[in-house]
């Protein structure tokens, strides 16, 4: 268990009250390097002041890069929490990374209704679109109808 | 009967509890084992009984630690599939547990989470386990239930010391409407080929590609001699399973799974298997910590792009799931549709995006699923 890390590592597990426990990731870190370099990474991303929650996900990213031999790379775009969440998930699930963007483009390409919110999500192990309509007659619904047929028809393609 | 190993299984230490002292399991051990490693202990009480989990060090020793004891509890219960049966699609399994831990080393075995004792362990009353079984068989003789011995040890990996399944195939001759499994991932079957069987017995083996076995599977079986095995249990008139769980992705999954298949029916024809389970990888949210720790993240297991799923398993993103199932039906079918395949715990969306439909559509896999009446 890495412990004692000096800095705004520090400074942000005791505002958020992270207990070691919390950190059991940190066990998987053998050699003097990979902890060494987890003590830099995890002074950066608190001072990104990332969420209890999302502090503990992405630092446990982090510990998985390391131990994937990812080193000086895991230093860049750090300006700011969201693009470096990106960065990292990029780096952690290349593949699923991948499918996403284009099921992204393939789904927002779709023949959505008109007027339809339509926002791409992953939620767990799926990936797809949540869609919104605005109806108000029975003729809106017939309408709707047919143009969710026929994103049904391009899916199936 | 004298059944000589290829290899002993490696304990360093091996405990005898006061109420195992008698049986024909210590006996057995008695007179394999180096007298050096073996402790008769004074006392039944479990001294290294851990609280949480364990520690990966804990885990690792308890692989090398045998006690030999008697178990007090329940041996007999449902799949533990069966408890999610809101979220899986569950096949009726029921598992009587004769030991825990196993002496193999998989980098994805669900043992990480889910044991709490430092030691393997052996429950030597296996003659306590056969009346609460018969109690059950007796009641439910005409219900076809399914029973596995390998849901916390592996069935077949440690049964040269024990030779339960001598005990356990002349017992279930008695229920051929009931049925037996052992599943396996060793190549140890010579200790009951002689017995007969009425047909109801089913020697079974998870298996994965050579390239899987030796990254991931450590201290198991190679992929041919399972298969030499199983061919031997076959010719003396068991049935075969194969439980090709999990299935694990990798960059030449396509090949490497493809050739799995070949393999199988290299072997055996659509009529001499009576089914093939399959499964992609998953576990428990908990159990990554001891996995990254113990196999580091060059295993193709920990590092693994999996999501949260239904039923709070972390799993592969369900179209790389689907896609696996699909290519894999296709590998069997394609060569006879005669092959009856099921996918094990997964969900309903799963079974539909790979069969297009829910087993119970399914007119050759209807009665695995079926409900049967519950247990007390």
């Amino acid at each position: 268990m890495v412990n004692s890390i000096p800095g705004s590592f520090d400074l942000w597990k005791s505002e958020k009250k992270v207990k070691d426990s919390d950190l059991i990731f940190t066990r998987a870190l053998k050699t003097q390097f990979q902890q060494d370099l987890f003590h830099r990474l995890s002074n950066t991303l608190a001072d990104l002041k990332p969420s209890f929650t999302e502090g503990l996900q992405l630092l446990e990213m982090v510990t998985d890069l390391i131990l994937m031999d990812y080193t000086e790379a895991l230093f860049v775009y750090t300006e700011d929490l969201d693009t470096y969440r990106t960065y990292l998930r990029n780096l952690r699930y290349p593949m699923t990374t991948h499918h996403d963007d284009v099921l992204k483009h393939k789904f927002t390409e779709m023949p959505w209704p008109q007027g339809a919110k339509v926002k791409f999500e992953r939620r767990g192990d799926r990936a797809g679109v949540e869609v919104r309509f605005f109806v108000s007659s029975a003729t809106d619904i017939t309408k709707l109808i047919a143009a969710l047929e026929r994103v049904q028809i391009e899916m199936g393609q | 009967m004298n059944y000589l190993f290829n290899a002993l299984p490696n304990f360093t230490r091996i405990e005898i509890s006061p109420s195992s002292r008698d049986s024909e399991v210590a006996d057995r051990i008695r007179s394999l084992y180096p007298k050096d490693i073996i402790v008769e202990l004074d006392s039944d009480i479990d001294a290294t009984a851990n609280k949480g989990i364990m520690s990966a060090d804990e885990f690792n020793a308890s692989k090398k630690s045998l006690l030999l004891t008697t178990f007090k509890g329940q041996f007999f219960k449902r799949c533990p599939g069966a408890t999610q049966k809101k979220a899986l699609t569950c096949c009726n399994y029921h598992v009587l547990n004769l030991g825990s831990q196993c002496n193999m080393n998989c980098s994805y075995c669900y043992l990480q989470s889910y044991l709490n004792s430092k030691q393997t362990k052996i429950f030597t009353n296996i003659d306590d386990a056969l009346l609460e079984l018969k109690s059950m068989a007796d009641q439910f003789a005409e219900h076809p239930f399914r029973v596995g011995t390998g849901e916390v040890i592996d069935s077949l990996s440690l049964d040269q010391l024990t030779l339960y399944s001598r005990k356990l195939i002349p017992f279930f001759n008695q229920y051929p409407k009931w049925s037996l499994e052992f599943k396996t991932k060793s190549h140890f079957v010579d200790q009951f080929l002689d017995l007969e069987t009425v047909g109801n017995t089913i020697a079974s083996w998870s298996v994965n590609p050579d390239y899987i076995i030796e990254r991931e599977e450590h201290g198991t079986a190679s992929l041919e001699q399972r298969l030499t095995a199983a061919r031997k249990c076959k010719d003396k008139g068991f049935q075969l399973a194969f439980h090709i769980d999990p299935m694990i992705w990798h960059p030449e999954w396509k090949e490497n799974y493809s050739f799995l298949a070949e393999q199988i029916q290299k072997y055996f024809s659509a009529d001499d298997v009576s089914i093939i389970s399959m499964g992609a990888l998953r576990f428990q949210p908990e159990q990554r910590h001891m996995m990254r720790e113990r196999f580091g993240m060059k295993s193709l297991v920990t590092s693994a792009e999996m999501f949260p799923s239904e039923g709070n398993k972390l799993r592969y993103d369900a179209s790389v799931r689907a896609e696996m199932f699909q290519f894999m039906l296709k590998c069997f079918k394609e060569n006879s549709s005669k092959w009856n395949i099921f996918l094990c715990m997964e969900t309903p969306e799963t079974w539909i995006g790979s069969f297009e439909k829910i087993p119970i559509q399914i007119p050759e896999l209807r009665s695995v699923f079926k409900p049967l009446p519950t247990l007390t």
